[in-house]
């Protein structure tokens, strides 16, 4: 078993869904990964309140990048939008799953 | 997260970082002294914000990585305590802080001479999260 399939195994965040992952967000549930290439995946968020208090549904695309790095990007940019930890912890478990981070160095 | 202010000019990130990790200011290193801001200053006539990032941003995750920890960088706003770069609004320069969600929570200048309106709309947001394969370091690093 290699780490990453270690890692899911692990994980109670990431489940494999026939085609599809999903991430498992603590206060919204399961949240829908599509996972592209190698250097990108998507999840699928919301419903979630922006600050006027409307529900925002989106998507946050993740890649790995030679000039930034891992880099999570927002389709609708709505810097309105504030996400929670465990979103965050979801979208950290997929990208250790997903990515082999490279040490800096090299 | 434990506050802690720059000591120097260029002090703002290595005491952002210090205070998200809950370090004291000198177990953290001046990843760009005095000295080397001026010179490259000087030699880029002013320009010094574009010559930056790859020297500077490279000390920064060389010294995270060797203590298990990397940084993803976005411009979404997670409830999670960041490292908020704020561009000034002529793009002369940048200062680095302590976000939680969209709110600066920690800013290490001790005697700020700027304003909220000094600066752009928007910031770039730096978290730092463990490396995956050395979950057994984090728990020596205190703040995780």
């Amino acid at each position: 078993m290699d780490t990453k399939d270690k890692l899911v195994k692990d994980s109670n965040k990431i489940q494999i869904h026939g085609d599809h992952y999903e991430v498992f967000d603590d206060l919204l549930g399961p949240l829908y990964v599509e996972d592209y290439d190698d250097n990108r995946f998507d999840i699928h968020v919301g419903p979630v309140f922006n600050k006027i208090g409307d529900l925002a549904t989106f998507n946050i695309s993740v890649e790995e990048s030679p000039e930034y790095g891992i880099w999570i990007g927002s389709e609708e940019t709505d810097t309105n939008i504030v996400l929670s930890k465990a979103t965050f912890d979801a979208i950290v478990d997929f990208v250790n799953y997903k990515f082999k981070i490279k040490n800096p160095k090299d | 997260m434990i506050p802690v202010w720059q000591t120097t000019i260029s002090g703002c990130e290595r005491a952002s970082l210090a205070s998200i990790l809950e370090l004291s200011i000198e177990e953290v290193p001046d990843f760009f002294p005095a000295k080397e801001f001026k010179e490259i200053y000087t030699r880029s006539e002013n320009k010094w914000f574009s010559d930056i990032p790859s020297l500077f941003h490279q000390n920064v995750e060389n010294w995270l990585w060797n203590r298990g920890l990397m940084i993803i960088r976005s411009m979404c706003n997670f409830n999670v305590y960041h490292l908020k770069t704020l561009i000034w609004n002529n793009f002369a320069g940048a200062h680095t802080v302590v976000g939680y969600g969209y709110k600066i929570v920690h800013d290490p200048e001790p005697f700020p001479t700027y304003l909220p309106s000094d600066f752009a709309g928007h910031s770039w947001n730096r978290y730092i999260v463990p490396t995956m394969d050395c979950t057994n370091l984090i728990s020596s690093i205190k703040g995780f």
